[in-house]
């Protein structure tokens, strides 16, 4: 029962995190219809930037926390430099094929990038970021069994149902939210209407990049340890929640990345570390089957 | 009739394509096989040319003559390699060839490139029945899932074991016995990769150039209309993805030939290589969607440039020149969205390359 | 639930039907065939007959259901209710392709043409004579050749029936707006149907150009022996064209008549220009 809960309380935590980034692909998705491969580097981007600002920080005497500001500074940067260098112009000439070229080349690029810099400035593979975490954990006594949740379990699922919620509403109720969803229907009525097309999707990259940073503190809070490639297997978990929720919606990215995450979980402590790709790539197969569209996404029919 | 004077010209193309790669063999084996640079650097370029440029066109088969985007092209290289490699070492202990150079070893060796890519295409077949009922981005997930299964499946193979696979990399041990050409054979049995390349070639020209193909076509450009046609659109879409897993297959075969050792790393959708399943749809997209010429051209290049790069000496260039050479992949990435941006067409802008045309063009810029 | 009345009919068409019914049975049938979307009932209870050679036009307003008719009767949408028959054959459920190959064919509205392709190939794909197998195709025997040639001077001829010929090897999509809908009903013929549906054919035709549709149209019905069902909502060019006329409404048949009847009917009229200005024409 203890090993259950505990495992539950992993998924959750895992769930958060991927979920955090799979809103970020969702956003970008639902209004420019790219799959932005580099976002899954931005945990990289944010990890790089987490391993040297904490320790700086807390010289200082700060809380660790104002480092995420840092990871979300640096990773908003780079978000919103991929789609100004790239995905604009390849937006203006190419088709939807070529466009999810650039971005798998962007995210090649970030991460061949990281490794040349690493080499640059003699960075360790592998160096471990400091939690933001405070330590420590809450002991609950079940039966016979003692359970010990971590503050920073805890904290992680609390913080990004936090943002979830704000996510929705501003989605749904502020102007700009409306601005998007109008974004993402129609880009040319949009624009009649005198949106900013352009300046739209540069916001929608800011708002995903921004929840990169703030997810790769809560990432490298579970797994410490940095690479240049760690983005683009979590990247692709994040995208995977994405769509078995219903790709281009918000509660389904969150759903998703809970379901990811309590799967991935689970498999790891009751099947096998091993197979935990496989078992999350055949769910997807298996939903997508019978619901093309996710768990919440609407389906779109072609008009005939 | 101009249908019948066709039908000769192209079979005397046809009959002169394979008279030339005679020719060729031929020649090859007259070259001694201790000629350094021929056999340490020119034959392994070839090689990897070739399994590179099978890959590519017949993922181009899907992605651009087909339209349906498929970002899981190296699982079926990697059932290719794989299915050879372990059918060799089968038969080795089976008895049935000695030593690496009889006859009965050749037939070895074609029956289990052969085998590869007949698993690989009915593997593609159970896919893409479910998997193409999706479309667009949908579908590009599921064929990545699918690539990353089948590493993770190999991973855990049970039966391979110690018998030469071991989680997942079939060690170098298997290639003293099955599959896995040393240099000499590499030379000797360079035909092979030749002929791997130019049968699979021919096949997909032929296919794109009847009516089966004009059907494929016709299905990238309107679903609904091909339909309207009489087009029996599942069907082909399945078939023709069942015939790109099988030449991806072949091309995993020959893949096997050449390594000295199968890692399915090789074989992920991005690793740090030019062979993986990213880099096949980049071969793709800059040869021109729909042009299997442009995307073998495509893979050349590529094949090419990463040979230059990676052996000439351009990393030990002084400064950040030399460095940034030492991260290939960088340098590509970067070409390539350029590229992108600058020629979104590719190389041919998805038309067919025909000799006669190129000439003509030169010709006429002569003049 | 209240059954739908039959619209009623007059002595002159029934004698029309009965004359057409001499000729030979219905090639396409359906007996009170509906589709719901999510409730909606988007078309129900549409009964028609066509019978061999006969042109036959649907009408109504706007959003009426007159496409939904069509896909219905190719395949593309599968019915909640009823039944499609070609000849005597059940065809709910079968796949599109199917329709093709009992002898539905049809046009779009928005225009489907294959637009990378040449206008040679496109009118080729639709050909439906399995002249040659994939084994000869792929090791290039000699009757793919000659099975290509055949193909290419049957797509050929058809061509010239439209004047498409010299634009053979013209890429579809750079063609005028007018020519491509005359090139996708080249393409529908080649595919050898008994039965042609139309989707508003002079939809963004000029006057000229849909004058000479209309020709094409009479051409077509008089040399191929085909029964040419019409979806229009000009009104003019489906009187001139059309020998019956069926009309719907929100999914439901209102009349059924011949041309200069259904001009004069009060439930069309009330249908085009809303109840209160009916008979204000």
């Amino acid at each position: 029962m203890a090993k259950l809960i505990q495992t539950l309380a992993t998924g959750l935590q895992l769930g958060s995190v991927y979920a955090l980034v799979a809103l970020g692909y969702t956003m970008v998705y639902g209004i420019i219809k790219l799959i932005n491969f580099a976002h899954g580097d931005l945990i990289m981007v944010g990890g790089y930037t987490l391993l040297y600002t904490i320790p700086m920080i807390a010289s200082m005497g700060l809380s660790p926390w104002i480092a995420v500001v840092f990871a979300v500074v640096v990773c908003v940067m780079i978000g919103v430099l991929t789609e100004l260098l790239a995905y604009r112009p390849v937006r203006r000439r190419g088709t939807g094929m070529t466009a999810l070229i650039t971005a798998m080349a962007m995210s090649l690029i970030l991460q061949n990038l990281a490794q040349y810099l690493l080499y640059m400035t003699h960075t360790m593979y592998g160096a471990t970021v400091k939690s933001i975490f405070p330590q420590g954990s809450i002991s609950i006594t079940l039966g016979h069994q003692k359970l010990s949740l971590s503050l920073a379990t805890l904290c992680t699922i609390g913080i990004s149902c936090g943002i979830m919620i704000a996510l929705q509403f501003m989605v749904r109720r502020t102007a700009l939210g409306r601005a998007m969803r109008a974004v993402s229907e129609d880009k040319e009525a949009s624009s009649l209407m005198g949106i900013g097309v352009n300046r739209i999707i540069l916001v929608t990259f800011v708002i995903g990049s921004a929840l990169a940073g703030i997810a790769s503190a809560m990432w490298f809070s579970i797994y410490p340890s940095t690479s240049p490639g760690i983005g683009s297997a979590l990247g692709l978990f994040a995208f995977v929640s994405a769509v078995l929720g219903g790709i281009g919606s918000i509660p389904g990215a969150v759903v998703g990345g809970f379901v990811i995450g309590i799967v991935y979980s689970f498999t790891t402590s009751y099947i096998s570390s091993g197979m935990s790709d496989a078992v999350v790539f055949l769910m997807l197969i298996m939903v997508l089957l019978f619901m093309p569209a996710g768990l919440l996404g609407k389906e779109m029919k072609e008009k005939v | 009739m101009r249908g019948e004077r066709e039908e000769v010209k192209g079979m005397k193309k046809g009959l002169y394509l394979w008279a030339g790669l005679l020719g060729l063999v031929l020649i090859l084996q007259l070259i001694p096989v201790n000629n350094l640079l021929f056999a340490k650097k020119i034959v392994p370029l070839v090689w990897q040319c070739c399994y590179l440029i099978i890959a590519a066109t017949s993922l181009n088969l899907v992605v651009g003559c087909l339209g349906q985007l498929s970002l899981g092209h190296c699982g079926f290289m990697a059932i290719g390699a794989y299915t050879s490699a372990l059918l060799s070492l089968w038969a080795q202990r089976a008895g049935v060839f000695s030593h690496k150079e009889s006859v009965a070893y050749i037939v070895v060796v074609l029956i289990s490139i052969v085998a590869g890519g007949l698993l690989a295409g009915l593997v593609g077949l159970a896919v893409g029945i479910p998997a193409l009922r999706l479309k667009g981005d949908y579908l590009a997930i599921i064929t990545l899932g699918f690539g990353m299964i089948v590493v993770n499946l190999i991973n855990n193979l049970p039966f391979a074991g110690m018998d030469g696979l071991s989680l997942g990399s079939a060690a170098s041990g298997l290639y003293k016995t099955g599959l896995g050409f040393s240099n000499r054979l590499l030379v000797k049995y360079l035909w092979i990769a030749l002929l791997g390349t130019t049968g699979a070639m021919t096949l997909m020209f032929k296919f794109m150039k009847s009516r089966f193909g004009r059907n494929v076509r016709a299905i990238r450009d309107d679903e609904i209309g091909a339909a309207a046609c009489g087009i029996n659109v599942p069907a082909y879409k399945v078939g023709t993805f069942a015939l790109s897993a099988c030449l991806g297959g072949v091309a995993g075969g020959i893949y096997a030939c050449f390594m000295s050792a199968l890692t399915t790393g090789s074989f992920a959708f991005t690793n740090n290589g030019i062979l993986n399943s990213t880099f096949l749809v980049a071969m793709c997209v800059l040869g021109g969607l729909g042009s299997l010429s442009g995307s073998a051209i495509a893979a050349a290049i590529m094949c090419l440039l990463n040979y230059l790069i990676s052996q000439t000496g351009l990393n030990s260039l002084p400064g950040w020149i030399g460095l940034a050479f030492s991260y290939p992949m960088l340098i590509y990435a970067v070409v390539l969205v350029v590229i992108i941006i600058f020629m979104p067409g590719g190389l041919t802008g998805g038309r067919e390359i025909s000799l006669k045309a190129v000439i003509g063009k030169f010709g006429a810029r002569l003049k | 639930m209240k059954k739908m009345s039959v619209p009623e009919t007059t002595v002159l068409y029934r004698r029309y039907i009965e004359q057409m019914a001499a000729g030979g049975s219905p090639v396409l049938r359906t007996e009170g065939l509906g589709i719901t979307f999510g409730g909606l009932k988007a078309v129900q209870d549409f009964n028609i007959e066509v019978y061999p050679g006969e042109l036959l036009g649907i009408i109504g307003p706007n959003g009426a259901g007159k496409t939904t008719v069509f896909n219905l009767l190719t395949g593309v949408y599968r019915p909640s209710e009823g039944a499609i028959y070609i000849g005597d054959r059940l065809m709910n459920g079968s796949p599109p392709h199917r329709f093709v190959e009992m002898g539905i064919a049809r046009t779009f509205q928005n225009i489907r043409l294959f637009s990378s392709m040449t206008v040679l190939e496109n009118v080729m794909v639709a050909i439906r004579d399995h002249s040659y197998s994939l084994v000869s195709a792929l090791l290039g025997l000699p009757q793919c050749a000659r099975g290509e040639g055949e193909l290419r001077r049957r797509a050929m001829e058809l061509l010239e029936i439209f004047d498409l010929g010299d634009k053979w090897d013209t890429v579809a999509g750079s063609l005028p707006y007018g020519r491509q809908r005359m090139l996708e009903i080249a393409r529908a013929l080649a595919t050898g149907m008994k039965v042609l549906l139309l989707d508003e054919p002079a939809a963004g035709m000029n006057p000229v150009e849909t004058q000479e549709l209309l020709s094409y149209i009479g051409r077509i019905s008089r040399e191929f022996r085909v029964a040419i069902l019409l979806i229009e909502h000009d009104m003019s060019l489906v009187m001139n064209v059309c020998r019956r006329i069926q009309v719907i409404n929100f999914g439901e048949t209102i009349a059924l008549g011949l041309p200069e009847e259904i001009a004069c009917n009060k439930q069309v009229i009330r249908a085009y220009l809303g109840g209160d200005l009916a008979g204000g024409e």
